[in-house]
């Protein structure tokens, strides 16, 4: 089984590197897991331009109290297993760490491994062999 | 060409391009796409006022700036008023904030 492993921060959030490919070069960050999240991928704005990359597009999203924000959105590539380019939907914004969304973990095809001390990302195929699958709730 | 007193605007403000796709989805578009294509996803070039729809969002938006690639663009998920949801990680963070 192919384990990408993270690390948990001080303020207990699950972390992975990822790598960020744009038009003028590549950076890598330490991002955040966030469950609540369904998007592809949150990139902090100056690090966007860092890397070259502009957004000419909004998107609306619904924050967690319901109001709905546009966010300026383009298309990214991002590493998260390496060789493993995934292109999707990166909103940018006033944030200080990149976020992964489910969105970006669907499309991957990861599950996410979490215990009180260790935090990986497996294979869904792999860990659907131990666990089974399930839907949706009804 | 773009309108480059719009993209001005988009720069500055995202609100103002948000604005305007979602008015053109709300005069053009949503009586055409929302009976049969909730849950899929629209890039609405606001310059050209034109829409791709693709069943993801990616998809609409790279076919979308195929077709022009100096457009201003407002993606939308059909039928939802947010085309995601974020969680209580971000409630403190503002679109249109720069740092």
């Amino acid at each position: 089984m192919f384990i990408q492993r993270g690390y948990i921060d001080a303020s207990g959030h699950p972390r992975f590197k990822i790598t960020v490919h744009g038009p003028t070069g590549d950076g890598e960050f330490d991002a955040l897991i966030d469950t609540g999240f369904t998007g592809f991928l949150l990139l902090p704005e100056l690090a966007a331009s860092r890397l070259g990359m502009v957004s000419v597009t909004t998107m609306p999203f619904t924050m967690a109290n319901g109001a709905e924000e546009p966010f300026r959105v383009l298309i990214g590539n991002v590493e998260i297993f390496p060789n493993e380019p995934l292109s999707g939907i990166v909103a940018l914004g006033g944030f200080a760490c990149p976020l992964i969304g489910m969105a970006l973990l669907r499309k991957a095809k990861k599950a996410l491994f979490l215990d009180s001390t260790t935090v990986a990302l497996v294979n869904e195929d792999e860990l659907k062999r131990f666990v089974g699958s399930s839907g949706a709730e009804p | 060409m773009p309108n480059l007193t719009m993209l001005n605007e988009v720069f500055a403000d995202p609100a103002k391009l948000a604005e305007a796709g979602e008015r053109l989805y709300q005069e053009r578009f949503q009586h055409e796409y929302e009976p049969d294509h909730k849950g899929e996803f629209l890039a609405i070039d606001v310059i050209r006022g034109v829409a791709t729809l693709a069943k993801e969002p990616e998809e609409a938006l790279g076919q979308a700036q195929a077709a022009n690639p100096n457009g201003l663009f407002h993606l939308l998920r059909i039928g939802s008023a947010g085309a995601c949801s974020t969680g209580f990680l971000l409630s403190n963070v503002h679109s249109t904030r720069l740092h």
